[in-house]
């Protein structure tokens, strides 16, 4: 269990330094075919089949999400924002069918447009192991400001 | 001469074909629009839906105002300023929830949901001058409604509600009529947004056929119907101008079709129309039996969901309605609803839910983009070097055709046409030069 904690902290490490750092393609592979990623609005136990999210994409709409950043087009991160972030709180669980569900909190600060916006929040992974490395089947990104006017949401949480 | 008592000119700022940078900026003109256009006027509240039982309220604005919308035991809507008549505490502080009365925390004053005051703490204390009937919340003087979609007006006196709506009800009608039972549900929430910017960038931008190409690029990338050169024909009928500033992308089904197809959608689950779900059978089915025959239900559906701006604040587009909250005259929010069609089979409106959050909202492709221009309209309108702004495209190339409801309208033919910014304007001068 020392061993997996670590490893565990470790990925979510890393994961948050490819956010933080726009590496894209790195963050994609971390998904597996089934991930499911979801930010809630308007409440932390909405039902996303009856309530608008935030974000609710499968894994194809994350790849379409990752093209989006990578096109040159988005102009709402031209240029990128300039992100770093600090994770902790981390709590570890045996979740369904072998997955580890790992709760933790985030404290992000966004450097854009020469203003300085803190988003804070708290994420639960579902990750799996596949062929031997750990993969992010599900995360819910739940923000304190989720049901107040925000702003754009195009780079990675 | 149009200076009113700010001593704006706004026949000098507000010319045929450009509009001066001072629009955007000045709090002044801010503080007036607030009073002529969002007091005085009619603006779109809340939907009916959002406070199904009794009981249930939301919390909204008109203009800067706090007014909480809310059904009363006899099912009556009402719209009650937030705003204790004892010494002006807001008596509702929850976005929504269900209650029958609204008690001011202060001093205990207890109000119900018609706006009565039911309840004064310590009573005896206040001398036989004072009348409790006298001192309820205040209801918003006018309310309207057109098939659950609820406007207010703070002024007790102007414009009738229908005369204000003028053609802008065919549009909502349209919106309703692609549900089975003819009644669209904002019961799924909303999302909020904020740009650092004047709130007539979106006034102007829904019908804004012009930006598409260059800012949605990568939207378009994603259609896998439209390829990506595909180009909004050169032909009347593509910009609408209503007149009371209601403006439209497309008065006929076929140049709406060609807009939401450069647009894009969410790729695999968007119809020719762009009208997610409506093209399924069922949902056409459920149309049918509604209005009497597959061939209307056809029509119907074909002409697709609208794109229209209804000024001076809601704006129909795609699957989504979006309400326009000005903040100050450099701040606004949009708030985003993806509108439910009643009586269509819950996989569909799960579906319209995925293609809404896909499109609209702060992780949307679509809006964010946006807002990014309109933060840099707003840092570009500070340079006061030359202020004018051209709204020249298509100057003198409109002419009156009849769109898919037999209504005649003015239309632009160039593609991305200003007519649209230009009748917005004009209109915003008559509303704004008003004495
Ligand atoms: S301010 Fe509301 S009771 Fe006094
Ligand atoms: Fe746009």
């Amino acid at each position: 269990m020392a061993l997996e904690r670590q490893e565990i902290e470790s990925f979510l490490y890393r994961e948050a330094r490819l956010m933080d750092e726009h590496h894209y393609d790195e963050w994609e592979a971390l998904w597996t075919d089934d991930a499911l990623y979801w930010v809630p609005c308007g409440g932390d136990d909405t039902d996303p089949q009856h309530q608008v999210s935030h974000i609710y994409d499968d894994r194809k709409h994350i790849g379409y999400r990752t093209a989006r950043m990578k096109s040159g087009a988005c102009w709402a991160q031209d240029p990128p924002s300039r992100l770093c972030r600090l994770i902790s709180n981390i709590e570890i669980q045996e979740g369904d069918n072998d997955d580890i569900v790992v709760y933790s909190k985030f404290n992000l600060s966004e450097l854009r447009m020469h203003r300085q916006n803190t988003w804070v929040g708290k994420t639960t992974h579902k990750l799996r192991r596949e062929n031997g490395s750990l993969k992010v089947a599900y995360k819910k990104v739940t923000l304190v400001n989720m049901d107040e006017d925000i702003g754009s949401l195009w780079f990675l949480l | 001469m149009a200076i009113t008592r700010s001593g704006i000119d706004y026949d000098e700022l507000i010319q045929e074909d450009r509009v001066h940078g001072r629009l955007y900026c000045d709090p002044d003109i801010f503080q007036e629009e607030m009073e002529k256009i969002w007091h005085r006027g009619w603006v779109y509240v809340g939907h009916e839906s959002e406070i199904k039982e009794p009981g249930d309220y939301v919390l909204r604005n008109i203009g800067l105002q706090s007014v909480i919308m809310c059904r009363d035991q006899d099912g009556r809507v009402h719209l009650l300023m937030n705003r204790c008549r004892h010494r002006a505490n807001t008596v509702c502080q929850a976005e929504k929830g269900n209650s029958m009365f609204f008690r001011c925390a202060y001093h205990g004053w207890s109000y119900s949901n018609k706006g009565d005051l039911v309840g004064v703490t310590y009573e005896d204390g206040y001398d036989e001058g004072f009348r409790k009937e006298e001192y309820g919340l205040i209801n918003v003087p006018r309310v309207g409604i057109h098939r659950g979609f609820i406007f207010g007006s703070l002024s007790p006196t102007g414009e009738d509600f229908y005369d204000y709506l003028g053609d802008a009800k065919n549009y909502i009608d349209r919106v309703c009529d692609l549900a089975p039972d003819g009644e669209v549900l904002l019961t799924a929430g909303r999302q909020k947004i904020h740009y650092r910017g004047n709130w007539k960038y979106q006034l102007e931008n829904l019908v804004d056929g012009y930006h598409v190409p260059f800012v949605h690029m990568m939207s378009r990338v994603y259609e896998s119907r439209a390829r990506v050169d595909r180009q909004v024909p050169q032909e009347y009928g593509s910009t609408g101008d209503y007149g009371h500033g209601h403006t439209t992308l497309g008065i006929l089904a076929q140049r709406r079709n060609d807009y939401s197809a450069v647009a894009g959608g969410r790729v695999d689950q968007r119809g020719p129309t762009g009208a997610a779900g409506t093209t399924d059978p069922r949902v056409m089915k459920g149309i049918a039996k509604r209005v009497g025959s597959m061939e209307e239900a056809e029509r119907i559906v074909n002409a697709g969901p609208p794109h229209m701006m209804v000024f001076p604040n809601l704006m129909l587009i795609w699957e989504a309605i979006r309400v326009l909250q000005p903040v100050s005259a450099n701040e606004t929010q949009i708030h985003f609803y993806p509108v439910m069609l009643k009586g269509a089979p819950e996989d569909i409106n799960i579906m319209r839910l995925r293609s809404h959050e896909f499109g609209q909202g702060p992780g949307g492709r679509t809006g964010p983009d946006d807002w990014e221009m309109f933060e840099r309209n707003q840092l570009g309108m500070e340079q006061r070097v030359n202020e004018w702004l051209l709204l020249r495209r298509g100057f003198n190339d409109d002419k009156v055709l009849e769109d898919d409801f037999g209504v005649p309208v003015r239309t632009g033919r160039v593609r991305g046409s200003e007519l649209p910014q230009r009748a917005i304007w004009q209109h915003y001068k008559s509303v704004m030069s008003a004495l």
